[in-house]
C-alpha cells in the first residue's frame, strides 16, 4: 500500500505543480497585457479619489461622514436651480500637474489649482453636459439647467486624465477628451507616455465618466511654410513642397487637410468604437490667425464640417465667453491655466446668466463685467478701464449682455488722459460691435465689422471731457437705428449693420500714442425700448 | 484497517501522523481554519504578487528565452518543494502504516539494540555534552552503546573522553591518528553489534525525550536510514547564529521533508544520522575506498553514505519528530569556511549521484535531483546577470530581481509559519536569502575551483 500512496503521492505533486507552472505563465502573459488595474498610476488614482471626497467633503462644508455616504449626496450645496439656461460655457484644460516645482504657463494648470477650479464650480451648483446634450442645446432641442456647462481637455495626455479622473468621480462630472489619434490609438501600451494609449482610452470610455472626439491625426504641429525655414500651423497653413520648390494649391491643402481629419474620425470610430461627432482645432486655430493663406479661414471649418457635426476652438479675448443657441458649428472654449483664480473663473461662469436690458449698475462690485484685454479696476464705486503698455486699447464688456437687442443705454463717464472712451452697443465681441466714441473734441459712431472699420461718423463738438469732467454718455440703438449722446442730447446718430441684430454694451479706451489711459464709470442705467429684450 | 491508521490524503491537512489515537482532534478547530485560510490567502497573495512583478519585469519569452524559462524554473521548483514538504505527513503516514508485510506496527517498545558512533576531531567543547545525552535516553542500558572515535585531536578531547569514562563505564573509546570522519564512521560499523547505528557529530547531542520517535521507522524494514531534525544550541547567540536557525528549520523541515516524501532523502546531515546496521555493511566499503579525481574523498562522508544507499534503492527518510541538538558557526569567517566545505562536498557528491540516480528513482531524479543541480549551477550566473551585468549595462537597478527573490521567500516564509507558528526566527529567513542571493551563490563557483582541496575544514 506504501507503494500505491506514493505513486498516488507522485500523481499529485505532478499536477500540483503543472499547473502552478501554467498559472504563473498564463498569469504572466494575462497580465502582461491587460496591467491597467495593476499600474501604480492606477493605484494613485484611487488614492487621490479618497483624498479628493474629503477635500470637498470639508470644503463643501458637510460633515466626515459625506465620505463614506454614496457620491450622490456629495452633491452640491445649491440644486442646479429650476431656471434654464440660455448659454453653455465650455471649459477648456490641457495637462494638470502635480509637480509642486513646476513653473506656471499658459497652458497647463497646477493639480490644486484645478481643484480649486473644480470644487468651486461644484459648490457654486455647476453641472457638466455630455457633448450630445450641449449639441441638441445649441441645436435649440432641448433645454438645460441654468448652470450646466461642458468640460474638455485637448491632446489626449496622460496628464490630463490620471489626475482629473478621480476629481471627476468625487463631484460626479463628466469631461470630453480630445485625442491626437495617431499619438494614442494603436500606439505601445505602457506606463510612462505622454499621449494615453488605446487601452487606456478604452478604459477612459468605459467608466463613463469621458467622451472623446478628435484632435487631428497627426495635425497637432508645424509646416515649413516658406523655403526660408518659417513654420505654420498644420491645419491652417499651406506647405512650403521643398521638393517642387512652392507652396501647396489649395486643392492639395484641402486634400491634406481632409485626409487627416477623416483618418482622426477613423481611428477614432474603428479602434475604439464610438461615434466621432465633435472635433477641436489644434492650437485654437480655424485659420482665424492666418499665416500665408487667408482663404484657409473658411476652408478649415469647411472641411471639419464635412466630417464632423460640431467643433470647438478657443475664446479670443473680448468675446462673450458662453455659447449660445446659434452658429451652432463653431463652439468657444474658455482657456485656463494657473493664473485664472477660481474665483475670476467662477465669476465668468456666474454672469453668464442672462441679464434683463432693463439694468442698473454702480460699480460697487463686478457684477459681470469682464476685462476683454487692457487694464481693468472696478474700486471706489467706478470701473475704470485702461490701456495698458502692451495694448494701445482697453475693453471690457457685460456678460449676460449678449441677447439684447432694442435698449437705451446712459452712463456716467470721465475721461483720463487724451484717448477715445467709448461705449459700444450691440456688442459681438471684440471685432464686431457698434460704438460711440467720446474724445475731447469730438463724438462718433463706429461701425466695426470682422475687425475692419465700416464706417465712421465724426461730429466736432467740445465734449469738455478733459480735465476729468464727468459727462453723461449714451446709446440708443432700436431695430436699426442708433444714436449717440451726450448729456442727455442725441449728437450722431447712424444705422446699423445688418449683421449686428443683437448684441451686448461695453465700454473702450483707446490712445495710440499715450498709454496710462482710462475711462472711467461711475454709473450705467439700461432699460429696454419697446417690448422688451 | 488498524486502530491507530490515518486516512490517506483527506487527512493531509490532520496535524499529525503520530500515534496513540488520543492526539487526534474532535470537532471543528474554528481559529485553526481561520488560520489555515490566512495562510491560504496570504500565500494566493504572495503567489500573485510574484507573477504579477514577473509579468513586469520578464522579457517576452521570445526574446530572452533563456532568462524567462530559468525564472519560471526556478519559482516552479520552489513551489514543488513546498508542496512535496505538504506530502510529507501523509508518506510518513503510510510508511508506518505499511501493510505489505504481514506485521502490525503498533508496537508500543520497539527496542532494538543501538549504537551511538561519535567522530570527535578537536571537540573537547562540545564532547562532553554530546555524550551525557546519549546516556539519558530512558532506554535499556543493555541495548545501549556509545562509542567515541578520537580521530587524532590536538585538543584535550581524548582527557574530558577518558573523564567521561570514569562516569560511564560502558563508554568505548577509540583513539587513533586523524584518518577523517569516513573511517571514523566506518569503525562503529564495523565494530558494533547493534541493529541501529547513530551517527553523531561531536558537537551535536540527542534530545533524549524524542530518541524513541527516532528509531520507530525502522520497524518498517524497508527503511534503511532515518535523518533527524537538527536545532542549532546556539541560537540566540547573535544574528548569524538566528539567520542559521531559521535556515535550519526550513533545510530541514521542508527541503529534507520534500526528499523523504518520496523516501530519497540525499543527505543524511551530521547532526544525527540513524543507520540500519544490515543496510549499511554492503556498501561499507565501496564508501570507504571512493575517490573523484584521484583522490579520496575526504568531504561529505555523509552525503556519500547515503548516495550509496540510495544507489542499492534503499527508502532514506527524514522524522522532525526527532531532535537533535547543534551548533552552529558564530562568526562570518567560521560560516563561510562551512559554506564552502558544504559546496565542495555538495558539487562531488552531485556529480558521482547523477551518474546513477536516474536508474534508480527516475521520478525523482527528472522531477528534483537533475533540476535542483541545474538550478545550482544556473543561479551564479543568473544572479551575475541580474546583479551586475544587467545594471552596468543598461544602468537599471535590480530593485526588481530582488523584490522577486524576497517575494519566492516569503512564500516559503508562509508555509515556515503554518508548521510551527512559535518558531520566532522566521524573520531571519529573508535574511539568509538575500545573503545567498548576494554571496553564497557564488561561493558554488569558488568551491569549485577549490575543489582539490582535501582538508577537513576546520570549524
Amino acid at each position: 500500500m506504501h507503494n500505491f500512496n506514493l505513486k498516488m503521492i507522485k500523481m499529485i505533486l505532478v499536477i500540483l505543480v503543472s499547473s502552478a507552472v501554467v498559472n504563473m505563465v498564463g498569469g504572466i502573459s494575462i497580465l502582461k497585457n491587460n496591467d491597467y488595474y495593476f499600474r501604480p498610476s492606477y493605484f494613485v488614482m484611487q488614492w487621490d479619489y479618497w483624498k479628493n471626497r474629503a477635500a470637498y467633503a470639508k470644503y463643501a462644508g458637510g460633515s466626515v461622514f459625506n465620505l463614506f455616504s454614496s457620491k450622490k449626496e456629495v452633491s452640491p450645496l445649491i440644486s442646479s436651480g429650476d431656471q434654464e439656461a440660455v448659454s453653455i460655457p465650455v471649459l477648456l484644460y490641457h495637462g494638470v500637474i502635480k509637480d509642486s516645482a513646476w513653473q506656471p504657463d499658459e497652458v497647463n494648470i497646477r493639480m490644486e489649482d484645478f481643484r480649486a477650479h473644480m470644487f468651486a464650480l461644484k459648490k457654486a451648483g455647476w453641472q457638466t453636459i455630455s457633448l450630445e446634450d450641449y449639441s441638441d442645446f445649441i441645436q435649440g432641442k432641448i433645454s438645460l439647467p441654468e448652470k450646466s456647462f461642458l468640460l474638455t481637455f485637448d491632446d489626449g495626455r496622460t496628464d490630463s486624465y490620471y489626475p482629473v479622473d478621480p476629481v471627476l468621480r468625487t463631484l460626479d462630472y463628466s469631461a470630453v477628451m480630445f485625442v491626437i489619434t495617431s499619438r494614442s490609438i494603436s500606439e505601445e501600451k505602457g506606463m510612462g507616455h505622454f499621449h494615453l494609449s488605446q487601452d487606456e482610452l478604452e478604459h477612459m470610455l468605459a467608466s463613463g465618466r469621458w467622451e472623446m472626439g478628435s484632435h487631428t491625426y497627426d495635425g497637432h504641429g508645424f509646416v515649413p511654410t516658406g523655403a526660408d525655414g518659417a513654420e505654420g500651423h498644420f491645419l491652417s497653413s499651406r506647405t512650403w513642397l521643398a521638393a517642387e520648390n512652392r507652396l501647396e494649391t489649395e486643392e492639395e491643402y484641402k486634400t491634406r487637410i481632409n485626409q487627416d481629419i477623416l483618418a482622426s474620425k477613423n481611428d477614432l470610430e474603428k479602434k475604439l468604437g464610438i461615434k466621432a461627432v465633435s472635433f477641436a482645432y489644434p492650437f485654437g486655430d480655424f485659420g482665424e490667425t492666418v499665416e500665408n493663406f487667408p482663404e484657409s479661414r473658411g476652408s478649415v471649418i469647411d472641411e471639419a464640417h464635412k466630417v464632423f457635426d460640431l467643433s470647438f476652438c478657443q475664446t479670443a479675448s473680448g468675446d462673450f465667453p458662453a455659447n449660445y443657441r446659434e452658429k451652432s458649428f463653431l463652439a468657444k472654449r474658455v482657456n485656463t491655466n494657473s493664473f485664472l483664480s477660481a474665483e475670476n473663473l467662477l465669476h465668468i461662469f456666474e454672469s453668464n446668466k442672462d441679464k434683463p436690458a432693463l439694468y442698473e449698475d454702480y460699480f460697487s462690485k463686478n457684477s459681470g463685467w469682464i476685462s476683454g484685454w487692457g487694464a481693468f479696476k472696478m474700486e471706489n464705486g467706478a470701473m475704470t478701464i485702461g490701456n495698458s503698455p502692451n495694448d494701445e486699447s482697453g475693453l471690457a464688456f457685460l456678460n449676460g449682455s449678449y441677447l439684447w437687442k432694442d435698449y437705451s443705454v446712459f452712463a456716467k463717464m470721465k475721461l483720463v488722459g487724451n484717448g477715445k472712451a467709448s461705449l459700444a452697443a450691440r456688442y459681438h465681441d471684440g471685432n464686431n460691435y457698434m460704438s460711440c466714441d467720446y474724445s475731447n473734441s469730438s463724438v462718433s459712431l463706429t461701425e466695426k465689422i470682422n475687425k475692419l472699420l465700416v464706417s465712421e461718423n465724426v461730429v466736432l463738438t467740445d465734449t469738455r471731457l478733459s480735465g476729468g469732467r464727468e459727462a453723461q454718455v449714451g446709446v440708443e440703438i432700436s431695430g436699426e437705428k442708433i444714436s449717440c449722446l451726450l448729456d442727455g442730447k442725441a449728437v450722431v446718430s447712424g444705422t446699423v449693420n445688418e449683421n449686428l441684430s443683437k448684441g451686448g454694451i461695453s465700454f473702450k479706451i483707446w490712445n495710440p500714442v499715450e498709454r496710462d489711459n482710462a475711462v472711467v464709470v461711475s454709473q450705467l442705467k439700461v432699460a429696454p425700448i419697446g417690448e422688451g429684450e | 484497517m488498524q486502530e491507530g491508521e490515518i486516512r490517506f490524503i483527506n487527512e493531509t491537512v490532520a496535524k499529525t501522523w503520530s500515534w496513540p489515537l488520543s492526539n487526534w482532534k474532535i470537532g471543528i478547530d474554528w481559529r485553526s481554519i481561520f488560520y489555515k485560510s490566512a495562510i491560504i490567502a496570504a500565500s494566493g497573495f504572495f503567489l500573485f504578487s510574484i507573477i504579477l512583478l514577473k509579468s513586469k519585469t520578464t522579457a517576452e519569452f521570445y526574446s530572452e528565452p533563456v532568462f524567462f524559462s530559468y525564472a519560471i524554473f526556478v519559482t516552479a521548483f520552489l513551489i514543488s518543494r513546498i508542496f512535496s514538504a505538504m506530502l510529507y505527513e501523509s508518506s510518513m503516514a503510510s510508511l508506518m502504516q505499511d501493510t505489505d508485510s504481514a506485521r502490525s506496527f503498533y508496537l508500543e517498545n520497539y527496542e532494538p539494540k543501538v549504537a551511538f558512533v561519535i567522530p570527535c576531531f578537536n571537540e573537547e567543547k562540545d564532547i562532553a555534552d554530546s555524550i551525557i545525552n546519549c546516556y539519558k535516553i530512558n532506554y535499556p542500558q543493555d541495548k545501549l552503546e556509545v562509542m567515541a572515535v578520537n580521530d587524532g585531536s590536538a585538543d584535550k578531547t581524548l582527557s574530558v573522553l577518558k573523564e567521561l569514562q570514569k562516569v560511564y563505564p560502558t563508554l568505548k573509546i577509540i583513539d587513533w591518528p586523524n584518518q577523517g570522519k569516513r573511517w571514523a564512521m566506518a569503525a562503529g560499523f564495523e565494530t558494533s553489534t547493534a541493529d541501529i547505528i547513530i551517527q553523531l557529530d561531536s558537537d551535536s547531542s540527542v534530545d533524549p525525550a524524542t530518541f524513541r520517535e527516532w528509531i520507530d521507522p525502522f520497524q518498517n524494514p524497508r527503511v534503511a536510514a532515518v535523518c533527524a531534525h537538527g536545532v542549532p544550541k546556539n541560537a540566540d547567540k547573535n544574528i548569524i547564529t538566528r539567520m542559521q536557525t531559521a535556515y535550519y528549520f526550513m533545510s530541514f523541515r521542508i527541503l529534507k521533508a520534500a526528499e523523504s516524501t518520496f523516501n530519497t532523502v540525499f543527505c543524511l546531515s551530521g547532526c544525527g544520522a540513524a543507520y540500519r546496521r544490515t543496510a549499511v555493511m554492503p556498501v561499507l566499503y565501496h564508501w570507504l575506498s571512493e575517490s573523484f579525481l584521484g583522490r579520496p574523498t575526504t568531504y561529505g562522508d555523509d552525503r556519500a553514505l547515503t548516495s550509496w544507499l540510495l544507489k542499492r534503492g534503499e527508502s532514506i527518510i527524514y522524522n522532525n519528530k526527532a531532535i537533535t541538538y547543534t551548533v552552529v558557526p558564530e562568526n562570518w569567517k567560521q560560516f563561510m569556511k562551512q559554506q564552502l566545505r558544504w559546496k565542495k562536498s555538495w558539487i562531488i557528491n552531485a556529480i558521482i549521484t547523477s551518474r546513477f540516480i536516474w536508474k534508480v528513482q527516475p521520478f525523482v531524479s527528472f522531477f528534483y535531483y537533475f533540476p535542483l543541480v541545474l538550478i545550482s549551477f544556473l543561479t551564479p550566473f543568473m544572479t551575475f546577470h541580474a546583479l551586475i551585468y544587467t545594471p552596468l549595462t543598461k544602468g537599471v537597478l535590480p530593485f526588481f530581481h530582488i523584490a522577486g527573490v524576497i517575494l519566492v521567500t516569503a512564500l516559503l516564509v508562509i508555509y515556515y509559519r503554518f508548521l510551527d507558528k512559535n518558531n520566532k526566527y522566521w524573520p531571519y529567513l529573508f535574511l539568509w536569502s538575500l545573503l545567498n542571493l548576494f554571496f553564497m551563490s557564488f561561493i558554488l563557483i569558488w568551491a569549485a575551483f577549490k575543489i582539490q582541496d582535501r582538508g577537513w575544514g576546520t570549524r
